[in-house]
């Protein structure tokens, strides 16, 4: 079935996540978060309907973690991380979404920080690392640019070397919680006489520097999340480049992979099924709830089959990975997979909500608020979920891009 | 077509292209109001609000078949006002109703100053009664749709245990609004009744009453639809356009087949859709007892395509398509929200599959 060089998946070395001796840390993970997650942060976590919670929430929540030592789940111990095994990392990241823990911003811990501790110089290191653990710096990813998305490698913001700076100029788009941040880490080109992607170097920019605008943009929910930022003339130290000049192609290519690879997409799943079930306990229908109703029981049943498998895929690389593999072309299919599939039980939640879909309630999203909302709590979100997660299969490489990342490393076509 | 429709088709074309700025209907959505008063004077000078009415009432005496090409023109510009809900659905049931009614109300939905929805079906509707001479209904209706832009209300209701049609005057006193915006643009409402009725406000009672329930909420299913049909092709369009001039690897996003053959699908459903709309309106206009059969077809043959049409128009645009600035979002959201208006989706499969002819 799978023809090719590169096997999807390597055999044997099953994966089991939930073996006995992991139930005494999943136990600790718990009573910790019973003690940790206030009442405020729960509600942030009920009431995200992107990637991202809140910010004040996840930001409060990203101290707590990091006061426990657990906020890098992912991290060796050398750097701050816990130290944890495949399935304790999987384990701690379960319970925290199954308790409506709020999203922490990713980019810096999740995307940056692994790429750091491969490419970037020691004073790099130590300097970035513990402010990232702190959460002191908030890093977004500046990559696209609007004339460069799915050909990423078309990209245009110049660095120009000066002494002992960069000037940069040009823009960035669709650049998440740059709102947010104080840092931005950036593709940028250094050459523009070879072939695009030997011209790209990747560069670290505070976002306090003079000649940075940043200009936000209202989504489809009418909510900020992403923004655009311009450069002009930013003077960057030459210190800050990370890896070689005209080798930040390489660089990006690594933290793609752990963009998608890193992310389980099964979690997610499982907390959207939960929440369709105890939605669908609670929308009426004939005589009886949309529980009862089997003509909606079928079509969830399908969706749930589908998480099923994506869950035995995602262990099945897991597997792989433990014993060394890369999970390659693999992180595409998991994250073509688990995206339509999100989307998908978004379509059923939907379906449950009906009229209560329509009002946008945007204060009654806020956290803080405790007036009284115009539809049941099950359908608060329902819509604005539905409208933001359309984005997940356009982030992080379009679904488009990663079938033709298949087609060409799995198939070999 | 015959060339009245055509007409009316036409100046509404011109009309709405040329007038209906989408940048300047969403910075009047973001802001809550509820409708353009300028657009609103204009579509009344149009006639749009008299089409449906007998000429004796002084309308024009359009069918549906008409009606649904002004409301596929509606959907493709996405016109928030709601000009055909109000007259097309309110005012059928007020135009049915008593010779007072008629008189003072009908004249004010055709001018515009009145302007009158419908909610959603309810099995029992709020309650009318008779207390020391005075008639009074009473009851909550959830997510009236343009509730809070309306100024009256026609709703279902039910008078002992036979059905009836009242109107209410939304600013009477013992009417409660709780007004929300909705993703659409649009100032939606729960609305609470417990206020005193002229005898004139009974507009229908009894078989009557059952009868214009059925009715109604069929043009409303298929007003929906029709409206459906215009939006995505308003999402193809947008999708067409965009993908041959975005250029990315380059060359245009419209030279990568595997795009194509997505937009040939997205073109399949449109046409679908509009095939069945268009059987059906003709059949509610024809009397055709294939009329219920042939809406609820409609509706949930929309339904399903625009859900695909919409996805699809912003996958394909990629991430200019998640702002609320760009257009092609508006669509998706819109039709999201039509698809349980005015019936769930599974509803009208469920009522399909009720009156379908039986197979032997
Ligand atoms: C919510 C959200 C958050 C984001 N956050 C960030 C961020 O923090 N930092 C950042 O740098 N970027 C971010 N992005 C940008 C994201 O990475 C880009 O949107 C994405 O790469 C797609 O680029 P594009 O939007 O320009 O679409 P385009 O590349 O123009 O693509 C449009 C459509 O054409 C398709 N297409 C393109 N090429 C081909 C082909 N060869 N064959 C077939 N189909 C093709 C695409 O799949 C897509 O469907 C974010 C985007 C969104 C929506």
């Amino acid at each position: 079935m799978w023809a090719s060089e590169q096997k999807p998946i390597e055999d044997g070395t099953p994966a089991e996540v939930t073996v006995d001796s992991h139930e005494a840390f999943r136990d600790s993970v718990r009573t910790f978060l019973g003690q940790a997650l206030t009442p405020e942060l729960k509600r942030a976590g009920e009431l995200t309907t992107s990637v991202f919670s809140d910010f004040e929430a996840a930001l409060k929540w990203h101290k707590i973690l990091h006061a426990q030592g657990w906020v890098a789940a992912d991290w060796p111990e050398e750097y701050g991380g816990p130290g944890w095994d495949i399935h304790q990392r999987y384990i701690f990241q379960e319970e925290c979404k199954l308790a409506n823990a709020p999203s922490l911003v990713m980019m810096g811990i999740q995307m940056l920080g692994p790429m750091l501790m491969h490419y970037g110089t020691e004073e790099q290191k130590n300097h970035y690392l513990p402010r990232m653990l702190s959460g002191e710096d908030i890093w977004c990813q500046g990559y696209s640019e609007p004339g460069a998305g799915s050909d990423l490698a078309s990209l245009k913001t110049t660095a120009v070397r000066d002494g002992d700076d960069y000037v940069v100029s040009g823009t960035k788009i669709w650049t998440s919680m740059a709102h947010h941040a104080n840092q931005i880490f950036c593709l940028v080109r250094t050459d523009k006489t070879v072939k695009p992607q030997a011209g790209i170097s990747f560069l670290l920019v505070d976002l306090q520097s003079p000649g940075i605008t940043i200009t936000p943009i209202v989504s489809l929910d009418g909510q900020v999340e992403q923004c655009q930022v311009f450069f002009d003339d930013v003077r960057v130290p030459v210190a800050n480049l990370v890896g070689e000049e005209n080798d930040g192609w390489s660089v990006a290519k690594f933290l793609l992979e752990f963009e998608r690879g890193g992310h389980n997409f099964t979690i997610d799943v499982k907390k959207q099924l939960r929440k369709i079930h105890h939605q669908a306990q609670q929308t009426p229908w004939q005589d009886g709830s949309r529980a009862e109703d089997p003509v909606f029981q079928h079509r969830l049943a399908e969706a749930e089959i589908d998480a099923m498998a994506l869950e035995q895929t995602e262990l099945r690389i897991k597997g792989a990975v433990a014993t060394g593999g890369n999970p390659g072309a693999l992180s595409s299919l998991v994250k073509v997979v688990g995206t339509e599939l999100g989307q998908r039980l978004n379509e059923l939640a939907m379906d449950l909500a009906g009229p209560a879909a329509g009002p946008m309630n945007l204060e009654a999203l806020n956290p803080g608020f405790d007036g009284d909302t115009c539809v049941p709590e099950h359908a608060l979100t329902t819509m604005a979920e539905y409208i933001n997660n359309r984005a997940s299969t356009i982030y992080g490489g379009t679904a488009e891009i990663q079938r033709s990342i298949i087609a060409k490393k799995v198939l070999g076509l | 077509m015959n060339d009245e429709q055509q007409m009316l088709r036409d100046s509404a074309e011109r009309y709405l292209r040329d007038n209906y700025d989408f940048a300047a209907r969403q910075a009047m959505a973001d802001q809550g109001i509820g409708i353009d008063e300028q657009h609103w004077q204009n579509f009344v000078a149009m006639g749009w609000t008299a089409m449906s009415f007998t000429e004796q009432d002084g309308g024009f005496g359009f069918g549906l078949a008409a009606i649904g090409q002004l409301a596929e023109l509606f959907g493709y510009h996405l016109v928030r006002e709601p000009m055909l809900e109000s007259a097309l659905l309110a005012g059928e049931v007020i135009a049915a109703g008593t010779e007072q009614a008629k008189q003072s109300l009908l004249p004010a939905i055709m001018d515009g100053s009145a302007l009158a929805t419908i909610p959603y079906p309810t099995d029992t509707g709020p309650e009318l009664s008779e207390r020391n001479g005075r008639r009074t209904v009473r009851g909550r209706l959830e997510y009236v749709p343009s509730g809070g832009t309306a100024t009256h209300l026609v709703t279902p209701a039910s008078h002992g245990s036979a059905p009836a049609w009242v109107i209410v005057d939304l600013q009477a006193p013992g009417v409660q609004r709780q007004t929300f915006l909705t993703h659409d643009g649009r100032l939606g409402a729960h609305v609470t009744l417990d206020t005193d009725l002229e005898d004139s406000d009974l507009l229908l009672s009894g078989d009557d009453a059952q009868q214009m329930q059925t009715t109604v909420y069929q043009r409303a299913m298929l007003l929906a639809a029709a409206e459906g049909v215009g939006a995505m092709q308003g999402a193809l369009d947008l999708t067409v356009d965009y993908t041959r001039q975005r250029q990315q690897f380059g060359q245009p996003l419209s030279a990568f087949q595997a795009l194509q053959h997505r937009m040939a699908d997205m073109l399949i459903q449109v046409e679908l859709a509009r095939s069945l709309v268009t059987a059906a309106c003709d059949a509610v206009d024809g009397n055709s007892d294939q009329a219920l059969t042939l809406s609820l077809a409609a509706k949930a043959k929309v339904d399903s395509a625009a859900r695909r049409v919409t996805q699809e128009a912003i996958q394909m645009h990629g991430g200019i398509a998640t702002t609320n600035e760009y257009r092609v979002g508006h669509y998706f959201k819109r039709m999201a929200l039509l698809e349980s208006w005015p019936q769930h989706r599974d509803q009208v499969i469920e009522a399909f599959i009720q009156g379908r002819q039986p197979v032997n």
